[in-house]
């Protein structure tokens, strides 16, 4: 058992700032807290997990050497146990951040300049590298190269920005990455108001004309006539659609695009209400888009209007 | 974020002290030493080694100087003390350890036997506990709400 003991003392002086084995497991678990509580991805320990890594396998084989005098093979067992606890979680921690802002991460990578040190290890670069490859990937073949040539492209640039929140509604959003469409999302749950004011300003000329003869413009149409809306989503049937719901907490703001392919017009289309069969209509309907139409909530439908079938 | 296992975790690392009825040599761990075991000898050990080998019968555990009722005239900073200061101060006090609900926590679970007044100290605890919680609770609640940038 003395194996153990001497193998500890050794490495315990050959670490290069003279650390003890135990300062390095401290500072490695505070890491690891800070990391944990961090919304940011801090700075790459590596060196410290590799030292705790290779006094984890040391003590392994020290353990398999030695004879079944379980006792003090057990309680070595546990500490191992604990360390390599400590460990993964630490990289499993990181690695979830990597993921949910690779574009952001490889972004400061590139920015940073020589002499700040990284915040990824070297197998950490690849990865984000290869996810974010393989995730744009994925969204191109599952519904960008469906889409208008023009917006063929995954654009990076997201800002959650106030000033730049009506713009987020535009076509930009559609195409981003899953977890910036988060973010926007996000955003706007907050800033409800203000990004829809000025869109509503924005959008009116782009209206249609409405179906049912009384009002002018289909964003006005106050009356929730359930047939002519039912028209006038039938007469684009030739359009496709990309609806998109953006919850507010007093209603629905629904945004439908039309692409169309041979000239471009933006629509956008609200209502306050959503009538349940317009609910059903939309989603029976052909659409790409990521993740949007799971976000669609039910709100409760007031009966305004006489003319239902 | 954290959930209770991982808390759980952190305060294992705690100092207890316990009296092994067997006799080991110092131990080398990489989170540091662990004295020589002697029986009959109270010693330093980590609180997830103490819990193991109260497990295995092979140690009786000490509870901490804190974890007492009695008011005696030694031991300044009893349980009930604790509760009284707290009460009184507006803010959080020094708890006499930064893991104390966990520690007694898992040192009434395993080693009921070896601390005595066991009830009584889960109950002083307990309150203990709320007390500080139901400030917490109002504190962040008016930080919320007045829109500060920071609260104490």
């Amino acid at each position: 058992m003395s194996d153990i003991d001497e193998f500890n003392d050794d490495s315990g002086e050959e670490e290069e700032e003279t650390m003890t084995t135990q300062e390095v497991l401290e500072k490695l678990e505070e890491a690891w807290l800070n990391e944990k509580f961090s919304p940011d991805l801090l700075e790459s320990k590596s060196d410290l997990v590799e030292c705790m890594l290779e006094q984890i396998n040391g003590m392994e084989e020290n353990i398999k050497r030695a004879k079944r005098g379980d006792f003090k093979v057990s309680i070595h067992r546990m500490e191992i146990d604990r360390i390599r606890y400590i460990v993964s979680s630490y990289l499993r921690c990181r690695l979830r951040k990597i993921e949910n802002y690779t574009t952001y991460i490889l972004e400061q990578e590139r920015q940073r300049n020589e002499e700040d040190n990284s915040r990824l290890s070297p197998e950490e670069l690849t990865y984000a590298e290869d996810y974010s490859n393989v995730l744009t990937g994925h969204l191109k073949t599952l519904a960008l190269r469906h889409m208008p040539p023009n917006l063929q492209s995954l654009d990076p640039k997201q800002t959650v920005n106030r000033d730049t929140e009506g713009v987020l509604v535009e076509e930009e959003t559609l195409d981003t990455g899953e977890e910036i469409v988060d973010l926007q999302q996000y955003d706007q749950h907050i800033m409800r108001y203000r990004p829809i004011a000025p869109l509503w300003g924005k959008t009116m000329k782009w209206a249609f004309t409405c179906p049912c003869v009384t009002c002018v413009n289909l964003l006005e149409c106050k009356k929730h006539c359930l047939k002519s809306k039912m028209s006038m989503l039938d007469s684009l049937n030739n359009i496709k659609y990309i609806f998109m719901a953006i919850r507010k907490t007093t209603g629905f703001w629904f945004i439908i695009k039309q692409y169309n392919p041979d000239k471009y017009q933006k629509c956008l289309y609200f209502s306050t209400v959503i009538e349940p069969p317009i609910l059903q209509y939309i989603q029976n309907y052909q659409y790409w888009g990521v993740n949007i139409y799971t976000t669609m909530y039910y709100w409760e439908w007031s009966r305004t209007t006489s003319t239902v079938e | 974020m954290m959930d209770p296992a991982e808390i759980e975790f952190l305060a294992e690392k705690e100092m207890v002290s316990v009296t092994p009825n067997f006799t080991q040599e110092k131990m080398h761990l990489i989170g540091g030493h662990v004295g020589p075991l002697n029986p009959g000898l109270p010693v330093d050990v980590p609180l997830w080694m103490a819990v193991n080998l109260k497990q295995g019968q092979k140690c009786r555990i000490n509870p901490p100087e804190w974890m007492d009722i009695v008011v005696s005239l030694y031991i300044s900073d009893s349980l009930q003390d604790k509760k009284q200061e707290e009460t009184d101060s507006k803010f959080f006090t020094k708890m006499p350890s930064k893991h104390y609900m966990e520690l007694t926590q898992i040192l009434l679970n395993c080693a009921t036997d070896d601390i005595p007044h066991a009830d009584e100290i889960r109950t002083l605890v307990k309150d203990i506990w709320d007390l500080r919680i139901a400030k917490l609770r109002s504190s962040i609640d008016t930080f919320l709400k007045s829109d500060a940038t920071h609260a104490k």
